[in-house]
Parts: C-alpha cells; sequence; structure tokens
C-alpha cells in the first residue's frame, strides 16, 4: 500500500477551462436557480423561467467562441473531446433546452407546479447532454447518461395528482434503470477484454482483431441494447407510449427530442470511435433495429387515435430512419455519421414545433384526441399552417427539413454499395410511404372538417408558444431549403478527424 | 478454470436445501393454534384503532435525504482527507467546489422546511381547492389542473 502512494505521484491534470465552459456555464446557473427558491420563493418562483432561458442563451455564447476558434480539444486523456461533431450536437441541445423552456413557461405556471425545481431539473439533464456530446469515454458516458436521465424520471410524474402521469414516470424509471443496468454490464464485459474505459483505446484493441472473442460480442450487444431503449427503438420501446402519453406535454417533447438525441450522440461516440473495428457485429444489429423500429413504429402509428401516441409511434418509427445510417457505418463512417447528424438537428425542429402546435391547441381543447383536432383552420388559420409544415416535414415532403434529413439518410445508405444498404433503403422508402398517410390525416381533418362542437372562439396563444412555433417553423424550411447543410455533414469521429 | 467456481455452487446448493428444508420442517412440526390476536396484522404490539392514514408527513423523507447528502459528503472526503497531502491546493479548491453543491443541497432541503417538526398543521383547505400559498410550516402543496376553477384563466385574460 505505501509502495502504491509513494509510485503515485499526484500530477495536475491540465484543464482547458474554455472547452469546459459550456458545462460550467449550465452548472453555476443551475445552482444559482436553486438558490434563487431558498431565498426569494415567490419572487423566485416567477423568475424561474425568464433565468433559465438565460442561462440556456448564455451557454451558447461559449459553444459560439469555442465553434470560432474551431481548434480540437482534448482533456483528460481523451476522455473529454471538443470538436466540430460535439458542438454541433451540444448547441443543438442547449437550443432545444431552450425551445422546451418557452413551451413549458405557461404550462407549468397555470397548472400551479414547483417551478424552480422544474427549471432546475431541466437544466440539469440538459447538462448532461451536453456533457454526453464531449464523452468519450465509457464512464463519462455513463455519468452524462445518467445526470440527464434522473432529473427526467422526475419530470414525467410532474403532474403528481394526475395516476397517469405517475405511471409514466414509473415506466420510464424502471425501464430506464434496467437499461442501464443491462448497459453497465456489457461496458463491463468491454473493459473486461479490453483492459481500458477510453473509447480510443477500445477502438485500437479492437482494430487489431487479436480477440475476436464472444465476450466482446456480447459486450457490443449488450451496450447497444441499453441505448436503443434510450431511442426508443423496437422491440424496445414498450415505454415511450405511456410516459410520452402521461408527461406534462412540454417533459414529452423534451423526452422525445432531446432525450433522444442524447441516446444518438452516445450511440455515436461508441460506435464511431470505439466499436468501428467490428463493424461485423454492429451492422447486423443496427440493420434489424433499423427495419424494425421503422416498420413497427409506422404500423402502430396508423391506429392512434391520441395525437401524442401518435407522435409517440412516429418517433419510434423516427428513430429507425436515423438508426439506418449506423448499419452502414463500416462502409461509409463519415458519410453516416453527417446523416444522422443532420437528421437529429431537423428531426428536433420539427418534433418540437408539432408539440408546441399541440400544446397551443390543448389550451383550448384541453384534450390531445386527434378527433378534437378537426377544424383547427377554423379557429386558428396559424396554428394549422404550421402543424402542417412540421407534419409534412415529417412525413418527408419536400421542400421541409424532413425530406432533406430522409434524403441523406438514403444517400448514406446507397453509398456504402452494397445489398444490405440498398435493401434497408428500400425499407425507409416503404415506410416514408406508410407514415404519410397517418400525417396526411390529421393534416386533412384540420383543413377539411368541421370543428366537433361547433365552436370557433380563437384560440389564446401565449407570445412564448408563439415564438417556439416561429422558431422551429424557420428552422425546418430553411434546412429543406438546404441553405445550412455543409457544416452538418462535414463532421467526423474517425481517429483521423480528432 | 471454471473450477473455481465449484464451492460458489456448492454454496447455491446448501442455500436452496436449507430454504427448502426449513419449508418442509415448518409445516411438519410447527404447532397450529389459531386465535383472533394472533391473525390480526401486528402494529407495534399495540391494537390497531383505525385504519391507515391516506397521506404521511414526508418529513421522514427529508431527514433520510439529509442524512444521503452528508452520506455523500463523507464518501468523497474520505479519500481526500487520506491523500491530501499529495494533491495540495489543487485538491483543496476542488473539494472546496464539491463541499459548496453538497452544503447548497443541504441549505435547499432546510430552506424548504425539511427540519421544521410541530405540530401537524392543516395544509390543505377541505374543498381541495388550490392554495397557492407556501409558508415555512408547510411543504405540501396541492398540484394540478383538477378540482380548479376558471378563476385564473378569468384573470389572465383580464390582464392580457
Amino acid at each position: 500500500m505505501s509502495a502504491l502512494l509513494a509510485q503515485a505521484e499526484f500530477v495536475r491534470p491540465p484543464i482547458d477551462w474554455h472547452a469546459a465552459a459550456p458545462e460550467l456555464t449550465l452548472l453555476a446557473f443551475g445552482a444559482l436557480l436553486t438558490m434563487m427558491d431558498i431565498g426569494w420563493l415567490e419572487r423566485g418562483r416567477r423568475a424561474a423561467a425568464p433565468m433559465a432561458s438565460i442561462a440556456l442563451l448564455a451557454t451558447m455564447i461559449p459553444i459560439l467562441t469555442l465553434a470560432a476558434d474551431g481548434a480540437d480539444r482534448s482533456m483528460f486523456n481523451g476522455a473529454f473531446v471538443v470538436d466540430n461533431y460535439s458542438l454541433i450536437m451540444k448547441a443543438m441541445f442547449v437550443l432545444a433546452g431552450y425551445v422546451v423552456v418557452l413551451l413549458s413557461t405557461n404550462y407549468i405556471a397555470e397548472g400551479d407546479y414547483w417551478e424552480n425545481e422544474y427549471y432546475g431539473l431541466l437544466l440539469s439533464s440538459i447538462l448532461g447532454m451536453v456533457l454526453m456530446a464531449s464523452a468519450r469515454d465509457l464512464i463519462t458516458i455513463f455519468v452524462a447518461l445518467e445526470l440527464l436521465s434522473i432529473p427526467a424520471y422526475m419530470l414525467a410524474t410532474w403532474r403528481k395528482r394526475d395516476l397517469k402521469s405517475n405511471e409514466a414516470g414509473l415506466k420510464y424509471y424502471l425501464m430506464g434503470v434496467f437499461a442501464s443496468a443491462v448497459m453497465l454490464y456489457g461496458m463491463s464485459l468491454l473493459y473486461g477484454s479490453t483492459g481500458s474505459t477510453l473509447l480510443t483505446d477500445i477502438g485500437a484493441v479492437l482494430d487489431t482483431g487479436a480477440d475476436p472473442t464472444a465476450v466482446v460480442v456480447l459486450g457490443i450487444i449488450f451496450v447497444v441494447v441499453g441505448f436503443a431503449f434510450k431511442v426508443s427503438a423496437v422491440p424496445f420501446h414498450t415505454w415511450a407510449p405511456d410516459t410520452y402519453e402521461g408527461a406534462p406535454t412540454p417533459v414529452t417533447a423534451f423526452l422525445s427530442v432531446a432525450s433522444k438525441a442524447a441516446g444518438f450522440v452516445a450511440l455515436m461516440n461508441i460506435l464511431f470511435v470505439g466499436l468501428l473495428g467490428r463493424d461485423d457485429v454492429v451492422e447486423p444489429l443496427m440493420w434489424v433495429l433499423a427495419a424494425a423500429s421503422m416498420t413497427v413504429g409506422n404500423l402502430v402509428a396508423l391506429r392512434q387515435t391520441n395525437i401524442v401516441r401518435m407522435l409517440a409511434y412516429s418517433g419510434v418509427a423516427q428513430a429507425g430512419y436515423m438508426l439506418a445510417p449506423l448499419a452502414v457505418i463500416g462502409d461509409v463512417p463519415d458519410t453516416a455519421l453527417g446523416a444522422v447528424v443532420t437528421y437529429l438537428v431537423i428531426y428536433a425542429a420539427m418534433n418540437l414545433g408539432a408539440f408546441a402546435v399541440v400544446i397551443a391547441a390543448a389550451r383550448k381543447t384541453r384534450s390531445a384526441e386527434i378527433g378534437d383536432f378537426r377544424g383547427l383552420f377554423h379557429y386558428a388559420p396559424g396554428l394549422t399552417v404550421a402543424m402542417t409544415i412540421f407534419l409534412f416535414s415529417l412525413a418527408g415532403i419536400p421542400p421541409l427539413g424532413g425530406w432533406f434529413a430522409k434524403f441523406r439518410v438514403i444517400e448514406a445508405l446507397i453509398d456504402a454499395n452494397n445489398a444490405s444498404g440498398v435493401a434497408l433503403g428500400v425499407v425507409v422508402a416503404v415506410n416514408s410511404v406508410i407514415a404519410l398517410y397517418y400525417y396526411a390525416r390529421i393534416g386533412l381533418g384540420m383543413w377539411a372538417e368541421e370543428a366537433p362542437d361547433g365552436d370557433l372562439s380563437r384560440v389564446d396563444v401565449p407570445p412564448s408558444l408563439v415564438a417556439a412555433i416561429g422558431l422551429t417553423a424557420i428552422v425546418t424550411i430553411i434546412f429543406g431549403l438546404g441553405l445550412v447543410v455543409g457544416d452538418f455533414t462535414d463532421v467526423s469521429l474517425l481517429p483521423t478527424g480528432i | 478454470m471454471l473450477g473455481q467456481y465449484l464451492p460458489l455452487l456448492a454454496l447455491f446448493a446448501v442455500a436452496a436445501l436449507f430454504a427448502a428444508g426449513s419449508f418442509v420442517a415448518s409445516g411438519l412440526f410447527a404447532p397450529r393454534n389459531p386465535s383472533a390476536a394472533k391473525q390480526a396484522p401486528y402494529e407495534c404490539g399495540i391494537v390497531p384503532t383505525k385504519e391507515t392514514p391516506e397521506r404521511f408527513p414526508v418529513r421522514f423523507f427529508l431527514v433520510a435525504m439529509i442524512f444521503i447528502v452528508f452520506d455523500i459528503e463523507i464518501i468523497f472526503f474520505y479519500p481526500w482527507a487520506v491523500a491530501q497531502g499529495g494533491l495540495g491546493i489543487f485538491g483543496l479548491v476542488l473539494i472546496m467546489v464539491f463541499s459548496f453543491a453538497v452544503f447548497e443541497s443541504f441549505v435547499y432541503l432546510i430552506g424548504n422546511g425539511a427540519l421544521e417538526w410541530g405540530p401537524l398543521k392543516q395544509t390543505a383547505p377541505p374543498s381541495g381547492i388550490t392554495s397557492p400559498e407556501r409558508t415555512t410550516q408547510t411543504t405540501i402543496r396541492r398540484v394540478g389542473l383538477e378540482d380548479r376553477g376558471p378563476a385564473r384563466g378569468d384573470d389572465a385574460e383580464e390582464a392580457a
């Protein structure tokens, strides 16, 4: 013991404060938010939502300065990396969080829910996501995952007097910890067979091909299954519809966009940096997950009568589209990564937008049944136009963002130039046609039918919701016109890229 | 190589045998003289006088949370204290940042009345209408849209 102590001379690890600035900003504002609650009580409660918005916008500053600087940074032996890819994902998480704050402002205040705690937990969850974008080490990834998941379990139960919300939180929690346990077991197997938790080291060991043991394969499968729960891929999606329906709608938007994207970011970090040497295992696994998620998600969504449940199943199907490029990571890694990143960013905009319209319309209809959206055009034409944009974008109709995202996915699959890639491309195309039916059915009801109760009084849409819908609609449209493309496809996680 | 797990397997077998044996022995040899007192639910040896109340004070949970807060602080303090000579100023600053974070959660708990004991106050009006007041005496507040009249919505419209 004493010999060990004598050997381990402590060397202060070099810390790049600029690289860690986004995380530190979020952390400091989160602590401040909690202190406000203790010190000011009711006054602090009123200031909670503006404070959370300021926190998220302030976090954008270091992200933008890091992007302007342009240099790739690495800390803690490569466990924490800031590069082009991680900055894009960080900005997406922070901006998605900002839109969720906009969605929450009236919902949480008018429902008389706990406010400071709500925004504190939201910031904490976003902190986990921002950290996840930089994590290149199994332990860092796990810590980031728990940091983003545990507040989300609590947020899902925020309507605590509602049994459905309790059910939502409990199901999400139980499935989440189960997935964490499975994933940790997989990580322990990877660590045991490669001798390192650093993804680059794991990648180096696997690249040599010296140790093609079944243990590594089992570890890969368990890790992938753990994240498949997080991104709600079939057959690990069963928690999603119940959780989405029961949770407060802004939280549902947060879970279906930010939390799902965080799962994808973690999955991509592990697959591209660590497991690219075993693409013989990863590719078939991803192929099956992607094809099953698309097909089951779309077919079940056809029969939904509640719009939130329909969006949940549509989210499962969208996760399938995003998993599809990962089925060809061994053939065209950079193209596949660019396709997933592009899809994640566009999906965030259009799905948050769809939820924003649902929240705005539900302020009048007090329900999320699809039937109650009939005749929306007659009393809320603006909301109807916005919802149509988001739904058609989700369906992938040009010239909207969703079309461009699907185009990148299919392009990556064709680029792989092999039978499995082309076959999956066909599955994507067929599923897009199926999906159009249930998206267009809502659109048709909104435009062509009469309001169910003949009540044509206008919907009172608060300014924060108008801002959220406007922001997401603009992003959805400019992506579809192909105005901001280069940065999102110019990403790489390959060793030469770092 | 797997031979080293043999004792573990034997332990499992012994445990299973013991559990099964206990069940069988209890079924065979235990005397059965049931009476009303024996079949009643056991509650601290006192005869139950009323149904279990619907709401428990959450204070016990909050005390447990305070315990966990300090538990975690100790877990991180101990290795730091052992190695602090080598860690120097850097370690000292980091542990101070850490203890600030831990202390903040403690202050949050105290600020929300986790340690305020005393006679239990009637926290919710009998009608079940939401009370937006939060006093230092209670952390319990009713939430949700149910049972709420249109009063707030009307206020909002007047303000707008």
